[in-house]
């Protein structure tokens, strides 16, 4: 390959070559500028960043029920990637969910009610190895997770094209996951479920400052998808969600900041549709602080056999009271101050507070018998680039 | 909804300036990334598809429940 770049380059007539150096060495100023990536706005070539290591420690804390504690996860993380020559690189990272609590057993009526508090931790990791060709990338890898109840394994892989110019870049990628499903309430339960991810995406640089990204995904599950840890809970055996996202970043050279906007709708066979709008603001203070406000909010319907009501009415047909497929809306304010030291390290602290009520809903259908749910998440990370 | 996504495409269509490669600037900051904090993301992304029912759209991969 190199050699046959080098051919062509000495064919070309003197004065195309004085054009084609000046515009490398531009290229290869732009390079030395830190994180920049040409074409990595399109996500169009290697990240060019060396090793990169992150380490971050997340705890969540919910509650329900006019303040009573719910559930309490400690999540620390891990994620490591860079180079493994001029054109692959790699993605690893791992995560613990440690959680323990009380898990909603119908509506909002508590397993820790009963003293059948919830403990379990979980495990995750996963890798991926990009390969970047002239015009074209191709990544595989993987995903296992494993619970005391739960474990779950995923290969995939995803291809990206892009135009010579690296302005448009198409994504395609497809997993498949099979999970196996148990329950400590219910040793012999023993059941397995198999989803199929399909994902396309473009990305476009629209000008100088602004980008934009739209993916459509499709995920199809069969077999179990009830929740063992809820009473009389029966759902479909099959589920296909059709998710669209669409997200816009544009940087505003006057204040150096940078507006991230996401939308998302969802549709489901279970008549389940959400709504989601995520803005962020990316703004620098001074030489060596990033300040991220962010706004979020969710909207869904609920899934056609929700039922507000334990008992249900019908133990034949489908049903659940997980509000998790009820009707209701969410919206999550959060804030996060990124430090950087010198020789590649930073600092990141994130609050997040999450909201749910029925009443926040897009439209007027509610469960007003839902109590609100309330949930705060901090995060903080260390990144160090090698 | 077909409107919205006809919009959309609309705007890629035309929507698009030619942009020379030493023009990139502002496009290859860190800020200007989808994802500048892709472990956060990660962790972000599971946590939403853990409490709420609709998900998706961000990439392939991930896994596992961890849906209490």
């Amino acid at each position: 390959m190199a050699g046959r770049k080098k051919g062509r380059w000495h064919r070309m007539p003197s004065r195309v070559r004085k054009g084609k150096r000046k515009l490398a060495s531009l290229l290869c100023a732009a390079l030395a500028l830190p994180g920049m990536e040409f074409g990595g706005a399109a996500q169009a070539q290697p990240q060019n960043e060396g090793v990169i290591a992150r380490i971050k420690y997340q705890d969540y804390r919910e509650y329900q029920n006019g303040g009573t504690h719910r559930m309490h996860i400690m999540a620390p993380s891990v994620m490591l990637s860079g180079p493994l020559s001029e054109r692959t690189e790699f993605e690893f990272s791992s995560t613990v969910d440690v959680m323990s609590g009380a898990s909603p057993f119908y509506h909002n009526t508590l397993t820790g009610a009963s003293e059948l508090g919830v403990s379990d931790k979980r495990r995750a990791v996963d890798l991926k190895v990009t390969h970047y060709f002239e015009r074209f990338s191709i990544g595989v890898g993987g995903a296992i997770s494993t619970e005391d109840d739960y474990f779950s394994r995923s290969p995939l892989v995803e291809a990206r094209v892009w135009t010579p110019d690296k302005l448009t870049t198409l994504a395609a990628g497809f997993s498949f996951s099979n999970d196996r499903i148990s329950s400590t309430n219910n040793p012999d339960l023993d059941e397995r479920r198999r989803t199929n991810n399909m994902f396309l995406g473009v990305t476009q640089v629209l000008d100088q400052n602004s980008v934009l990204q739209s993916n459509l995904a499709l995920s199809r599950s069969h077999g179990y998808l009830s929740d063992p840890y809820k009473p009389a809970d029966r759902r479909p055996e099959q589920r296909n969600m059709f998710a669209w996202l669409t997200r816009y970043n544009r940087f505003f050279p006057a204040s150096e900041g940078a507006l991230h906007f996401d939308y998302r709708y969802t549709r489901d066979n279970w008549s389940l549709q959400s709504h989601m709008v995520e803005v962020a603001w990316f703004q620098p203070l001074g030489e060596h602080w990033l300040l991220r406000p962010g706004l979020r909010y969710y909207s869904q319907s609920s899934a056609d056999f929700y039922a507000n009501e334990f008992p249900p009415s019908d133990f034949e047909a489908d049903y659940s009271a997980d509000q998790r497929l009820g009707n209701f809306g969410s919206i999550s304010p959060s804030v996060k101050l990124v430090r950087e030291f010198g020789s590649g390290v930073s600092v990141d602290l994130k609050f997040e507070y999450m909201l749910q009520r029925p009443n926040l809903k897009l439209g007027s259908a509610h469960d007003s018998q839902i109590d609100p749910f309330h949930a705060a998440v901090i995060s903080l990370g260390l990144v160090k680039r090698f | 909804m077909s409107r919205l996504i006809f919009s959309v495409l609309i705007l890629f269509a035309t929507g698009c300036a030619e942009v020379k490669p030493w023009q990139r600037g502002n496009l290859a900051r860190p800020s200007m990334a989808f994802d500048p904090d892709p472990l956060e993301s990660k962790m972000q992304q599971h946590l939403y598809q853990s409490k709420e029912g609709g998900f998706g759209g961000y990439g392939i991969g991930g896994g596992g429940c961890g849906c209490s």
